[in-house]
């Protein structure tokens, strides 16, 4: 009786640990074999990435453009998921400055103009880009880059566009007047020679417009003739030497060719005024930064198709080739970006995609010239225009970039901006005479940088 | 008992914590800024009064003040002196005036960076509507945006503020009591005589509000010439003649990064404010204890 039940008990025993293993088996092998197939595999946390900007950028253009360049992202990107917002460019600047020193608000990108970085850097609170950016390097302009490296020697901006410089003329004008063109001559000199051919048959068109609404305009001379504004010492202070010999004789010259030889007059560049005196030619030299592209479908001169020439930027010295620069800008991570990698390999898709680029064309219409140079290749930067007589616009643009001088800004450069201003509407509207003018400017913003 | 007691701070208790939050701490805390060195690109530390001995010899900030005295000058007797014409002729109840009140209002209610584009359109050097007119009748250009720039100013700021005015005047007009009109009818008084020695004295608490306003808004200046000369956007033409002082103290703030510097301004505009308008309401009470 004991023996039965003992041999009951062995069996059941028996049957119950039998019973265990399968279950555990079974449970094992669910868990490592059969899961993995039939569960997704396990989704990466989504990220959000916040971007500001004024509309130089394809995430701040048009919305269109930003959806499309947003859903091409996120193709490979399926967990960042990207908010960009566009402001004025006097928000952009304002909220990002004090969001940054305040330590809160900032977006993770945004957009900042290649003579303004510098002040952003100064602030600490920029991302070091150095290691992400190193393979594209010899891709940017150096003095970009140089623009973006920080007193540490570190680089901080990732840039997106630049704006080298030509010179447009009316071919039909030189012509009609048998008047040596742009391109032929040797330096900025021959626009005061061929400027009086020009006002001694017709008294009506001057050779150019000397800008008195735009500091860059100056800026453009003052940097092809490789003059410096701003100046950092070996004990790193800063220093405004605006009124320094060079940038004092080319600013003479420019006031020259309305005081003195009456080849050019002052005036507001870029405003419906400006747009109407070239249709109405007026001028007939127009130095254009590679943004601004007058053969776009915004240009209010179509109806000049085939008139226009564009060459490159005469020397400032004879037979010593120079060109120089307007505008530019580039995307800076902030310190209060919680996913800096994806922000910083978001910046530099957006600046070195040929998609994002071509896609920017043909939905916005246009774009602005990138920093990153195989962009330069596609079609859109190679075509010949109908406008400029079916010659590339960018072409002399793209070849006068290894001339483009560098020029130091710092971080007071805003400071000399707004004095620049004041500086210029004396001398262009007070007759002020350029060299005073300058030495107040220089005392001006180096007050400011000592206070 | 208690609850009754607490229940009615907690009903202002909202007014007082925005108050707090938006108001008297940021006031409070300007002071302590603006005896700091608090600027981009430099250590903070307590400076003492040394912004405001730099701003004692600050050409920059005297001239922006002195901008401000110079457009005072000119625009605040001029606006005034124009609403009030038109607000006497609102007042006689011609036909239409309710209209030509609205659209005599339309200004005010305009946004400044529209009205400022429009202007600029008709100011244009060459093409602008103006200087074409002028062209058409063989006069000369008038450079509005240079060399002309600050009648420019003074016509927009009129432009705007007109309405404004005339509408408190009509407020005051249509408060002066009906009676003393009525004896100086009876002692023969003209129309001028009525006006010169009843209407005028009995207006003068409407100019002395008109007056308070248009001494804070002239020493706090910027809109209007900073969208008519220096731009929106990235480009403008600043002329030294236009430069405001609120628009230094922007530049200073916000443009250089000096919160320091720009709190010490900021402090010491609003005393030079503060000391107009006092002198102004104590002169308006002297008034009323002679009357």
């Amino acid at each position: 009786m004991f023996r039965e039940s003992l041999k009951t008990m062995v069996t059941k025993l028996q049957i119950g640990m039998l019973a265990t293993i399968i279950v555990v088996a079974s449970v094992i092998s669910v868990y490592y074999f059969v899961l993995p197939i039939i569960t997704p595999p396990p989704v990466a946390p989504q990220i959000t990435l916040t971007m500001w900007g004024w509309g130089g950028d394809p995430l701040t253009t048009n919305e269109e453009l930003r959806d499309a360049v947003i859903s091409l992202w996120n193709k490979t990107h399926p967990n960042v998921k990207i908010e960009a917002t566009r402001m004025s460019w006097g928000d952009v600047h304002d909220k990002s400055m004090i969001s940054l020193v305040a330590g809160e608000g900032a977006p993770d990108i945004a957009t900042v103009e290649h003579t303004q970085i510098a002040k952003y850097i100064a602030t600490g609170h920029l991302v070091d880009v150095t290691e992400k950016i190193k393979p594209y390097l010899d891709d940017f302009p150096k003095w970009m880059i140089d623009l973006a490296t920080g007193p540490d020697g570190k680089i901080y901006g990732i840039p997106i566009d630049t704006g080298e410089c030509a010179v447009a003329y009316r071919i039909d004008i030189f012509e009609k007047y048998g008047l040596k063109t742009p391109d032929k001559w040797e330096s900025w000199n021959d626009v005061i020679t061929e400027g009086q051919k020009l006002r001694a048959q017709n008294s009506s068109i001057w050779m150019m417009k000397v800008a008195r609404n735009d500091v860059n305009w100056p800026l453009m001379f003052l940097r092809a003739a490789g003059a410096q504004v701003m100046e950092r010492r070996e004990d790193g202070t800063v220093r405004c030497i605006i009124n320094n010999t060079k940038a004092v004789e080319v600013m003479e010259w420019l006031d020259s060719l309305v005081d003195v030889y009456d080849v050019a007059y002052y005036g507001d560049i870029l405003t419906e005024d400006d747009w109407a005196d070239l249709l109405n030619d007026r001028y007939i030299v127009l130095p254009v930064p590679a943004w601004l592209k007058i053969s776009a479908p915004w240009s209010p001169l179509l109806n000049q198709t085939g008139k226009w020439r564009v060459c490159r930027w005469p020397s400032w010295e004879p037979g010593v080739p120079t060109s120089t620069n307007w505008g530019g800008s580039f995307y800076y991570i902030t310190d209060q970006c919680e996913n800096p990698d994806e922000a910083i390999e978001l910046a530099l898709w957006l600046a070195t995609n040929a998609t994002v680029w071509d896609m920017t064309w043909k939905i916005a219409g246009s774009a602005v010239f990138p920093a990153y140079a195989p962009i330069q290749q596609l079609h859109w930067y190679t075509d010949p225009d109908p406008f400029f007589g079916n010659t590339s616009f960018y072409e002399p643009i793209i070849e006068g970039r290894p001339y483009v001088p560098s020029m130091y800004f710092s971080e007071y450069f805003p400071v000399f901006w707004e004095r620049f201003k004041v500086a210029l509407s004396d001398i262009a509207t007070e007759n002020v005479p350029p060299a005073e003018a300058l030495q107040r400017l220089a005392d001006e913003v180096n007050r400011e940088i000592a206070g | 008992m208690r609850v009754d007691k607490i229940l009615p701070y907690l009903y202002i208790a909202p007014f007082f914590v925005f108050f707090f939050t938006f108001f008297a701490f940021p006031f409070a805390y300007s002071i302590w800024l603006s005896f700091t060195r608090t600027k981009i690109g430099a250590p903070f530390a307590f400076v003492g009064l040394s912004n405001y001995w730099r701003l004692i010899h600050d050409d920059l900030f005297w001239n922006g003040l002195m901008t401000c005295i110079k457009i005072g000058l000119i625009q605040v007797p001029l606006n005034i002196g124009l609403s009030l014409l038109i607000a006497l002729m609102l007042n006689t109840g011609l036909r239409g005036s309710r209209i030509f009140r609205t659209l005599i209002f339309l200004p005010v209610a305009t946004s400044l960076v529209v009205a400022a584009i429009v202007w600029i359109q008709f100011y244009g050097t060459r093409w602008g509507l103006i200087n074409q007119i002028l062209r058409y009748f063989g006069l000369p250009e008038i450079d509005f945006l240079g060399k002309q720039i600050i009648p420019a100013l003074v016509n927009v700021m009129n432009w705007r503020y007109l309405g404004w005015n005339v509408v408190i005047f009509l407020a005051g007009l249509s408060s002066l009591p009906t009676e003393v009109y009525e004896s100086a009818k009876i002692d023969g008084a003209g129309r001028f005589r009525t006006f010169w020695y009843i209407t005028l004295p009995l207006l003068k608490p409407t100019f002395a509000f008109i007056l308070f306003f248009s001494i804070i808004g002239v020493f706090g200046l910027f809109a209007e010439p900073y969208v008519l000369t220096s731009g929106t956007g990235m480009h403008g033409q600043r002329a030294r003649a236009t430069e405001t002082v609120a628009m230094y103290l922007y530049d200073v703030a916000f443009r250089y990064g000096n919160y320091g510097y720009s709190a010490a301004i900021s402090w010491v505009l609003f005393i030079i404010t503060f000391v107009l308008s006092f002198t102004l309401i104590k002169y308006v009470r002297i008034w009323e204890i002679e009357r």
